[in-house]
């Protein structure tokens, strides 16, 4: 959960770039911007809610007066407007809470699309410089503090607002003076909850972060049993967790020692009005300015906001965090996208043939580190390609920049001698394919795994019979409507494998590119994998990155990198006979 | 309901702490008479006010002007603000001593868990305790669980004394409109049980919905870059709004469900008056009731609805305490793996330091992986296992190295069966690295020592030896590099680099080496392979390899 306290760090530098509480404030309403009119109406209703409420109250003290005068008329009056406002009352909050909670929902999965589509949009090298605990973070966790404060604490922080205001206002318009020294009463709870919302948020927060980090000690014990085992760690685990427990309880016992004095101050702070509409008021009805019936409806104003004030104290922290978190989400939506990283986008969409050529290309992450030094080469349509060399020699970043996932800062690539930055990005992507050894396969069916599209049966059988992924499906008693679990759980690596082939197969791309794809497969899979390639590949450009270098011997040619440069080039046959530095990657296998 | 086992946990937690609980009883009771006498304390005051009889010890005349009695009245306030002040010290009170045993509980559970998973039979942890289930039973059980020691007992005294004072108040003022006010009342507990249930199903619902649905936005991130090559981002943004607004529905409809409340708790406000109308105005106004009784049991009305109320949820709530107790208990009573407890006999050196004799294996029920095989090893052998995909390579490591002990046929380590050893001896001697490399979050230094105490000097003899040295001088921080899930990123190559550098560093003297270097290039694999023959000269090993290459040093060879 170290990602967690990278945020807090971020937190502070976020302040110095000066967004405060107000301007979240605003951005967070930004996003209901669409909602507006609906909004206005519930909150009328709440306004509506409240002020019944009000008159309720104020119809209870008349009740008392009428009473002792002894007007039993009257008194049955203002006891059915009592009974007729309570109602009302309850109708106007329930219907109104009930909407606002409806169109915030509206409102958050509006906020969830546009992070969506951000996503998408944000170059590569975003994701390359950020841990992707926090992108996640950003859109789970961050949005579901958004959530709670637009689904819970908002409707609860209107009802408040709206019933200290009309209390006040009923209160001053009722006896002007006993109103006024009772609103001022109110100013010391209200004072208490700032004052005190920096240690209450401190609290949580530390408790809350020592309950992920209890969390992930446990979960990542759990995940490591077999180490444990392995090393007869089970008294070294209990220790450590046994340490972050300690920690989480003392933080635990922290915030309940602090909340142990703070709520009990603050229900005797909040309910300081009536204390005072006791002394004052009573005065006033001793020396008979004020009536026992005014003395009675204030007692319920004072019980009536006691209530939502307490409860807004509560919701402090969510509509706090929720600041935080719409700060950190506003942030992540400015991130600049791939027009900036990438530039202008181009316009070219012609049919590709698959003639590839490098010029010159320089290419670095960072600057000052150069990946590709002055790399090029000409590949001719329907060549297949090997491409080998040591961890970080630069194979992957080649084939990333084919793709125009990132930026090259000098030299050119083209694609059947236009260059690659007048394609229209997303239209290059389709045409090609890239299988790597990770494989995504989701629950679902096994034709959902395949296509997201609609096409027709055909199309995809015969995709499948190209790869041999029919041959896979009858040994393993599958058809294209089989269920298969998440994370593909009921297939095998190599089944993932060839599902992934398949599933690129089907797009019928013009260029593919295997990175690594059967590094974690055993012969016999490999040995299919690359059957079905070369088959189905005929007459396609072919890119192939493999450890293994026998996997490569079919390959019209090799390229083989190291250091950021290309330094030989050649079939696999004539590079071993130069005995260049092929050679020696060949032989460190131990092959013959 | 209430299983012996859970009980017993906590009664004896209860005894264990006795005096405190009674101190927060005590507190707990104190604040309920605060709560009460301050609306009895209201009543007085409209009482004198209106010039009605008030109880003798006020020896208030109401036939004077009220103005001579000033000192009435500045009495009924100090006893107002006196009361305040004692409600807020009992609040104190119950917060500092009982709420805070609903920690002290929750840390105790936590600790008994995992004090008994460790010891658990690793098939256990494939089956029935899953990491799923064990996660939600430290999180959620416990969460529900500790609330029996603190808050809920908190609740279930302050409810039954609430009620009880309060209603003991009403009937000193009126019995028959207490009488109905109690009846028109009892629908509350009923009616909040029945919807905290269905709430507590339907948040639980959209939790399952949102964990599916955060599961896949970490899918989306993760395989970001895929989406962007393939063209299959369009396609990721619709499957996760579709999943966003089923969560969306099932969100609103729990979040619908709990503002069911408002209604029921209004009509609750709604009959009381109603009663107190009906009742209560003919008996104030035909002199039965005074109309400071009246205005008292107005407060009390509103007061009883809150014990009412609060019966419903607290049945439920214990309920569900008791229910993930008992799921806890489960846990702290489940079978321990006895081959972990066993005290066993010291280990004597012997020539063949391990004898395999006709071993036979197969997972319940399944097909025969392992058939009839014998072979022995001797001190410094290397003997290599290939064979193709799903031949039992990694089975039949697990049973070398001891963690698989339920096979047919004899393996002996330094002459005696596994289960003559006591764990730890064990595993000072024999060590395994596996297929999938498996770090914890914490510095390098921490990684490679573990339970041991090593030098620096130490630890980077042991990343040399792993060819994983030169990779960590290159990081800023260098052995006090935080490795975490999220934090820096190690390549597969150099996890698994690492993790062969842990099991080096507790000098094994029989190593069991699982194709553990599957994702480091070829060029980096014989370096280590080279380091290990030399600096391992004195111990046993065995290498599973697919690749051929990764079995060029090794004496024996076992194809299966």
């Amino acid at each position: 959960m170290s990602y967690l306290k990278a945020d807090e760090q971020d937190e502070s530098q976020i302040k110095k770039f000066g967004i405060g509480d107000l301007k979240s404030f605003f951005i967070l309403f930004s996003f209901a911007k669409g909602y507006l009119p609906k909004y206005i109406m519930s909150l009328g209703l709440i306004f509506l809610g409240s002020l019944s409420v009000m008159i309720s109250a104020r119809s209870l003290g008349k009740l008392v007066e009428h009473i002792i005068a002894g007007d039993k008329d009257q008194a049955w009056v203002f006891a059915g407007m009592v009974l007729l406002f309570e109602a009302v009352a309850i109708a106007f909050a329930w219907s109104g809470r009930r909407f606002i909670s409806k169109y915030s929902s509206f409102v958050i999965l509006e906020i969830r699309k546009r992070l969506f589509n951000h996503l998408q949009n944000l170059p590569l090298s975003y994701f390359d410089r950020q841990p992707k605990g926090r992108i996640i973070t950003r859109l789970t966790h961050d949005v579901e503090g958004i959530e709670d404060f637009f689904t819970g604490a908002l409707g609860k922080l209107i009802q408040a607002i709206f019933m200290i205001i009309l209390s006040i206002g009923a209160m001053i318009a009722t006896d002007f003076k006993l109103g006024l020294i009772l609103t001022l009463t109110m100013i010391p709870g209200l004072f208490f909850i700032f004052a005190t919302k920096k240690m209450v948020r401190n609290a949580s927060r530390r408790m809350s972060r020592n309950s992920s980090a209890l969390n992930s000690k446990l979960s990542e014990f759990l995940d490591g049993m077999e180490v444990i085992r392995a090393f007869g760690l089970e008294k070294w685990s209990q220790n450590e967790y046994g340490e972050s427990i300690q920690e989480y309880k003392t933080s635990m016992l922290g915030a309940n020692s602090l909340f142990a004095w703070i709520r009990p101050v603050l229900t005797l702070l909040v309910y300081a009005p009536l204390v005072g509409l006791v002394w004052f008021g009573g005065h006033s009805v001793l020396e008979g300015t004020l009536a026992v019936g005014v003395f009675v409806s204030f007692m319920r104003y004072c019980e009536r906001f006691a209530g939502p004030i307490l409860g807004l104290a509560r919701e402090i922290q969510v509509i706090q965090s929720a600041f935080t978190y719409t700060e950190r989400v506003a942030n992540f939506l400015k991130e600049p996208g791939e027009e900036v990283a990438l530039g202008t986008d181009g316009m070219l969409e012609v049919p590709i043939k698959g003639e590839i050529s490098f010029k010159n290309v320089y290419m670095s992450y960072n600057e000052g580190e150069p990946i590709l030094k002055d790399v090029s080469f000409n590949i001719r349509p329907g060549e297949k390609i090997g491409l080998v060399g040591r961890t970080g020699s630069g194979k992957t970043t080649t084939i990333s920049l084919l793709s125009r996932l990132y930026p090259f800062q000098s030299g050119d690539i083209l694609l059947d001698g236009n260059s690659i930055k007048d394609f229209k990005r997303s239209y290059l992507r389709e045409q090609i394919g890239l299988v790597s050894q990770d494989v995504i396969v989701f629950k679902g069916t096994l034709r959902d795994n395949l296509t997201d599209n609609i096409i027709g049966e055909s199309v995809i059988l015969d995709a499948c019979e190209k790869t041999g992924l029919t041959h896979m499906m009858k040994r393993a008693n599958l058809t294209l409507d089989s269920e298969i679990l998440d994370g593909g759980a009921n297939l095998s690596v190599g089944e993932r494998q060839l599902l992934a082939l398949t599933r690129i197969f089907i797009k019928n791309p013009q260029i593919l590119v295997l990175d690594e794809a059967t590094t974690n497969i055993d012969p016999f899979y490999e040995e299919l994998i690359h059957g079905a390639v070369f088959k189905a590949m005929e007459n396609k450009t072919c890119l192939i990155i493999a450890h293994r270098l026998d996997t490569l011997k079919r390959c019209d040619r090799i390229l083989v990198f190291s250091d950021g440069r290309l330094i030989e080039e050649g079939h696999s046959n004539q590079l071993f006979e130069n005995k260049g530095h092929f050679y020696s990657l060949h032989n460190a296998q131990g092959l013959s | 309901m209430v299983k012996d086992g859970s009980f017993n946990i906590w009664l004896s937690f209860l005894k264990k702490r006795g005096p405190i609980y009674a101190v927060g009883i005590v507190a707990v009771l104190l604040t309920n008479i605060a709560q009460v006498a301050t609306t009895r304390i209201f009543g007085f005051l409209v009482d004198f006010f209106s010039s009605n009889k008030l109880p003798s010890f006020f020896n208030f005349d109401p036939s004077l002007p009220l103005i001579e009695q000033r000192h009435i009245f500045v009495h009924l306030f100090w006893l107002l603000l006196g009361t305040r002040f004692l409600l807020t010290l009992g609040r104190f009170g119950w917060r500092i001593t009982l709420a805070r045993q609903t920690h002290h509980s929750s840390s105790f559970l936590r600790e008994k868990i995992w004090e008994s998973v460790a010891y658990f039979k690793l098939k256990d942890l494939d089956r029935g305790f899953t990491k799923g289930v064990l996660m939600n039973n430290s999180n959620s059980d416990v969460n529900s669980a500790r609330f029996l020691f603190g808050f809920s007992l908190i609740a279930l005294i302050d409810v039954v004394f609430l009620g009880v004072f309060t209603f003991w108040a009403m009937l000193t003022i009126n019995v028959e409109l207490s009488m109905v006010s109690l009846i028109v009342l009892f629908y509350l507990p009923i009616i909040i049980k029945k919807l905290t249930v269905v709430e507590i199903k339907k948040y639980e619902d959209a939790q399952e919905h949102l964990s599916q649905f955060d599961d896949l936005t970490s899918q989306s991130v993760s395989s970001i870059r895929l989406q962007r090559i393939t063209q299959t981002g369009k396609y990721w943004v619709e499957r996760l709004i579709k999943r966003a607004d089923q969560y969306r529905n099932k969100r609103l409809s729990a979040v619908f469900t709990n503002l069911m409340f408002i209604p029921v708790m209004g009509a609750a406000t709604f009959l009381s008056f109603l009663v107190l109308f009906v009742m209560g105005i003919g008996y104030t106004l035909n002199g039965t009731m005074s109309i400071g009784d009246f205005v008292a049991m107005q407060g009390l009305i509103v007061l009883l609805q809150d014990p009412l109320g609060e019966l419903g949820f607290i049945i439920s709530e214990w309920r569900k305490g008791f229910t993930s107790l008992d799921r806890l208990n489960k846990i702290y009573l489940n079978e321990k793996d006895s081959s972990l407890l066993n005290k066993g006999t010291a280990l004597i050196k012997q020539d063949y330091i391990l004898e395999v004799e006709h071993l036979g294996f197969n997972y319940d029920h399944g097909k025969e992986i392992i058939k009839d095989l014998s072979f022995s090893m001797n001190q410094g052998d290397r003997l290599g296992i290939k064979g193709p995909i799903g031949a039992g390579k990694s089975t039949l490591v697990k049973l070398l190295a001891g963690f698989e002990r339920e096979h047919r046929g004899v393996i002996k380590f330094h002459g005696k069966s596994y289960d003559e050893y006591s764990h730890i001896d064990l595993r000072k001697g024999i060590t395994l690295v596996p297929q999938k490399p498996f770090l914890f979050a914490g510095p390098i230094r921490q990684n490679v020592g573990m339970d041991y105490k090593l030098s620096d000097q130490e630890i980077w003899y042991f990343l040399e030896l792993a060819d994983l040295k030169s990779d960590v001088e290159g990081f800023k921080e260098g052995l006090d590099t935080e490795l975490g899930e999220w934090g820096i990123n190690l390549s597969g190559g150099q996890k698994q680099r690492l993790t062969l550098a842990r099991a080096l560093a507790r000098k094994p003297e029989f190593l069991l080496l699982d194709d553990c270097l599957s994702a480091v290039d070829t060029v980096t694999e014989e370096k280590i392979l080279k380091n290990l023959d030399r600096e391992l000269s004195d111990s046993s090993l065995i290498w599973v390899a697919h690749r051929d290459s990764t079995l060029k040093y090794c004496n024996k060879i076992l194809a299966l």
